[in-house]
């Protein structure tokens, strides 16, 4: 599935399989993960209000 | 590719015929800009899935492929990411602040399944997993 082009967060080559934190981020929110050449994942953190909320609504749909 | 491009948009796309050879004349004289790549890819999109989704993949490619500032890196602008992703199930994750900090970027990964196992997290093999 994966290729040879490496991980990249942001734009920059993960060298090690290090913990995030907040510099993990663009704009306090946003992960642009790359594998590869050209296979693109976006991760956008939420708050945990934000994300409590979303679970309760889902949960009252199910 | 460059050599087939006209073939390939005469062929695959319903543009008239002196309108490529104005788009081929366009790519002759700058072929940096893969003018006619792109043409047929939107050609192409467009008959396949409309042409709402070639907005969208041109909105998303512009995210993606930000115009470099300094000759050297390209700034990534988180706004106009979420914007252009926000919906998309495949590409488009949510997690939330506490599950998110403090994790390791392979164990990250798995999790909001962008790979399916640990092994292929595609950071070199010295790294050490912290699971």
């Amino acid at each position: 599935m994966i290729g040879k082009g490496g991980l990249y967060v942001n734009g920059v080559q993960e060298k090690e399989d290090r913990k995030t934190d907040e510099n993990s981020l663009l704009e306090d929110r946003i992960m642009v993960i790359r594998l590869g050449k050209s296979t693109f994942r976006i991760v956008e953190v939420i708050p945990d209000e934000e994300e409590a909320i979303l679970r309760d609504r889902l949960a009252a749909q199910a | 590719m460059d050599e087939h491009a006209g073939q390939y948009l005469r062929i695959f796309t319903l543009l008239a015929l002196p309108k490529i050879d104005e788009i081929l004349a366009e790519h002759a004289a700058k072929p940096e800009q893969r003018l006619a790549q792109r043409v047929l890819a939107e050609e192409l999109v467009s008959l396949i899935h409309g042409p709402e989704v070639v907005e969208r993949c041109i909105f998303q490619t512009a995210a993606l492929y930000p115009a470099k500032t300094d000759g050297q890196t390209a700034a990534y602008k988180a706004s106009s990411i979420a914007k252009a992703f926000r919906g998309d199930e495949m590409m488009f994750k949510q997690i939330s602040r506490t599950a998110f900090l403090g994790r390791s970027i392979s164990r990250l990964l798995k999790e909001l399944e962008i790979v399916p196992s640990y092994g292929m997290s595609y950071i070199p093999a010295r790294m050490e997993m912290s699971r």
